[in-house]
C-alpha cells in the first residue's frame, strides 16, 4: 500500500549564478514498510528531496501526499503538527540540542503533547534502553561518542512512534563497526513496521534495504534490487 | 518535560551566554537606578544648599506703612517705630513641628541718635543669624552686652575702627567688631545683642522675624492662620531662585535618565538578536520535530522574561545598594537605603517587557525560517 506518493515534483532556488533546478519532474510511490535508499552523488538533489519528504521544504511544483493528505497544502501550524504525528528526522550531524541530556533530547518530541512528565520519562528511557543508551541517558550530547548521538537521534526520532523515518546519511561520520550496528537498529525499526528513508551515497549500505533509488542532478532512477 | 523546562535548562547549561545577557540586564537597570538615585540625591542636595541661606519667610508686624527694603530684599510692613511682635509669637513658632523650621531669626529693629546722624540699630542673636547668612564676616569678636560692632559703610564714613566707641542715645558704646561689607542694608547698621539693643532702641518686642523653613509657600500659609496678628511673608525671589535652580537639574537628569535607558535598550536589542541568531539550528532542529512556532516562541519568551525578571530584580537592588557605597566617597556625602516598592515594580517590569520586545523581531524572524534554511545539514 502507498504511504507516499510523490507526483510531479520539482524544486528550484536562487543561487549566485542565477536559477538552480536542483530537482526535475519526480515521481515517486513509497510503500508502507518499505526501507528505501536514496542515492545520488554530492549535490544531486537527494538531500533536498528527502527535506521535501520530510515537510521540511516545500516544492516549486508538484504535490506530495502522504497517508492521503496533501502536505503541501497545509497551512505552517499544520504542517509542523503533520511533522510531529508523522515524521522523525535523523540528521547527518544529530542535530541534537546541546544543552539537554540524552534522555531529555528523546523527550523534546513528547514536550509538545499533553503526557505527563513522568510518562513522558518513562516513554524516552524505553526507547533509549531500545537503541542500547539506556545507562547514558544522563549525559549531555558532547558527552557521547558519534554513534551514540546518532543513536540518540534515531530515539528521538521514534520515540512519538511516527510512521516514517527519514535519516540524511546517518553512517556518513561513523566507521564501519558502529555504521553496520546503526544499520542493523533501522532494520529491526523496519521489521517492527516502520517506513524508513534513508539518504546515502554508500553502495554497501544497500544490502540493508528493500529499494533504492538513485537521483542525479536532480532526476530520479529505480535501481533494481 | 514542558516549555518552560526547555527555557530553563538552557540557561541553567548555558551558563556563559546567560550570565552575559544576565549581566546586561543587572547593568543597564542598575546604572539607570543608580544614577537616578544619586541625581535625586543630588537634586535633594541643591534643594536644601539653595534654600537653607537667607530667610525665605519673613514675619513683621501688620502695618498701613510703606514697604522697606532689608537685604536686599522686599520687605513689606517693616517701619522702625511702629507695630512689634510679641515675644510669644517665638513660642509658638518654636512649639510648631509641622513648619519643618531649619532656622529663626528673629530681630529688634529701631534707631537711635548718635552726635551727628540717627543709625540703624539691629538687635540679633548671633548664632541664629550667621547660621542663617554666613556671608556675614565680622572683624574683631562679637559684641557682648553693653558694646556693638558696626557695619562697613558705617565704619568708612566716620572713620570708626574696632576700639574705637559710638555714642548712641547719649551713651557710648565700645566697638568690637566690623563687619565686612555685604552689598545690603547691614552695611550702614549697628549691631548688638538683644539686651543691648532693647536698653538702646527702649523696643520691648520682636519687629521682625526671619525664617528658614523647607516649605515657604506651606509655611506661609500656615503662619498667615497661626498668627493673626503678623504679616507673613514669602520672599519670592530667593524661592523662585531655588525653584528655578533645581527644576533646571531635575530636567537634565530626567533627560540623562532617559538616553541612559535608550542606550540599555539598544544593548538589550543587539545581544538578544545574537543570541537568537546563535540558534538558528537549535530553532531549526524544533521545528523539524514538530514544534509550532508558537511553541519556539513561547520558550524564547520564557528565557528571556526569567532573564529581564532577575536583571531587573538584582539591578533594582544593586541600582539602590551603589549609591550608599559610591556618595560617601565620590560626593562626601552618607546615602541611606531606599526601597520603593513601586519604584522597583516599575523598574522590574519595564525590563521584562524590554527584554520580551526586543527579542520579538529576531524571534520571528527565526522561526518564520523555513526548516531545510536553519538547518545547515538538510
Amino acid at each position: 500500500m502507498s504511504l507516499i506518493k510523490v507526483v510531479e515534483v520539482s524544486k528550484s532556488y536562487e543561487g549566485g549564478d542565477g536559477v538552480v533546478q536542483a530537482l526535475t519532474n519526480i515521481n515517486l510511490e513509497i510503500n508502507e514498510g518499505e526501507f528505501l535508499a536514496l542515492m545520488g552523488p554530492s549535490g544531486s538533489g537527494k538531500s533536498t528531496l528527502l527535506s521535501i519528504l520530510g515537510g521540511l521544504n516545500s516544492p516549486t511544483t508538484g504535490k506530495l501526499i502522504i497517508d492521503g493528505i496533501d502536505v503541501y497544502a497545509l497551512a505552517s501550524e499544520r504542517l509542523a503538527d503533520f511533522r510531529h504525528e508523522y515524521v522523525g528526522f535523523v540528521f547527518q550531524q544529530y542535530q541534537l540540542i546541546p544543552y539537554l541530556t540524552a534522555l531529555e533530547n528523546v523527550m523534546l518530541p513528547l514536550a509538545i503533547t499533553s503526557r505527563t512528565g513522568r510518562e513522558q520519562r518513562d516513554m524516552a528511557q524505553t526507547v533509549l534502553d531500545k537503541v542500547g543508551l539506556g545507562s547514558k541517558s544522563l549525559r549531555l550530547p558532547n558527552q557521547l561518542s558519534g554513534g551514540e548521538q546518532n543513536r540518540v537521534a534515531i530515539a528521538r526520532a521514534i520515540v512519538n512512534r511516527p510512521s516514517l523515518i527519514f535519516a540524511d546519511e546517518p553512517t556518513g561520520s561513523l566507521d564501519s563497526k558502529t555504521a553496520k550496528e546503526l544499520l542493523e537498529l533501522f532494520q529491526a525499526l523496519n521489521q517492527d513496521g516502520l517506513t524508513i528513508i534513508m539518504v546515502t551515497h554508500n553502495r554497501e549500505n544497500l544490502e540493508w534495504v528493500s529499494r533504492a533509488v538513485y537521483i542525479r542532478d536532480g532526476v530520479l532512477s529505480q535501481i533494481p534490487q | 518535560m514542558t516549555l518552560t523546562d526547555i527555557a530553563f535548562q538552557n540557561l541553567r547549561r548555558r551558563k556563559g551566554k546567560t550570565f552575559f545577557l544576565l549581566f546586561t540586564f543587572i547593568l543597564v537597570v542598575g546604572i539607570t537606578i543608580m544614577l537616578n538615585t544619586l541625581a535625586k540625591s543630588m537634586q535633594e542636595d541643591l534643594q536644601k544648599s539653595l534654600s537653607q541661606y537667607g530667610a525665605n519667610v519673613v514675619i513683621t508686624p501688620k502695618s498701613d506703612h510703606f514697604t522697606l527694603s532689608y537685604g536686599g530684599l522686599s520687605v513689606p510692613g517693616v517701619d522702625y517705630e511702629i507695630n512689634h511682635l510679641d515675644y510669644d509669637t517665638l513660642t509658638k513658632l518654636n512649639n510648631n513641628l509641622d513648619l519643618r523650621l531649619n532656622e529663626i531669626a528673629p530681630k529688634i529693629v529701631g534707631t537711635a541718635s548718635g552726635k551727628i546722624n540717627r543709625y540703624l540699630i539691629l538687635g540679633v542673636d548671633f548664632p541664629s543669624e550667621l547660621k542663617m547668612k554666613p556671608w556675614w564676616r565680622i572683624n574683631g569678636q562679637l559684641p557682648r552686652e553693653q558694646e556693638v560692632i558696626i557695619g562697613s559703610d558705617l565704619a568708612q564714613k566716620e572713620n570708626l575702627v574696632i576700639g574705637d566707641t559710638l555714642e548712641l542715645n547719649r551713651q557710648s558704646y565700645p566697638i568690637v567688631g566690623v563687619m565686612q561689607e555685604t552689598g545690603g542694608s547691614e552695611d550702614s547698621a549697628v549691631f548688638t545683642n538683644f539686651k543691648t539693643a532693647r536698653w538702646i532702641t527702649g523696643i520691648d518686642s520682636w519687629s521682625i522675624i526671619e525664617l528658614n523653613t523647607d516649605h515657604p509657600t506651606q509655611a506661609t500659609a500656615y503662619l498667615s492662620e497661626l498668627l493673626p496678628e503678623a504679616k507673613v511673608s514669602e520672599i519670592s525671589q530667593l524661592v523662585e531662585g531655588a525653584k528655578e535652580s533645581v527644576d533646571r537639574f531635575s530636567s537634565f537628569s530626567v533627560i540623562t535618565s532617559i538616553l541612559l535607558g535608550l542606550i540599555g535598550v539598544l544593548i538589550v536589542c543587539v545581544t538578544t538578536t545574537g543570541n537568537i541568531n546563535d540558534r538558528t539550528t537549535e530553532i531549526g532542529i524544533l521545528r523539524a520535530i514538530g514544534f509550532r512556532q508558537q511553541h519556539i516562541l513561547s520558550i524564547l519568551i520564557r528565557e528571556i522574561s526569567i532573564i529581564s525578571l532577575c536583571g531587573g530584580v538584582f539591578g533594582y537592588l544593586i541600582g539602590i545598594s551603589l549609591p550608599t557605597i559610591l556618595a560617601p566617597i565620590t560626593f562626601q556625602k552618607s546615602l541611606s537605603l531606599e526601597f520603593n516598592p513601586l519604584v522597583a515594580l516599575t523598574v522590574i517590569s519595564a525590563s521584562v517587557i524590554i527584554g520580551v520586545v526586543s527579542i520579538l523581531i529576531p524571534a520571528q524572524r527565526a522561526i518564520q525560517l523555513n526548516p531545510s534554511e536553519a538547518l545547515s545539514s538538510i
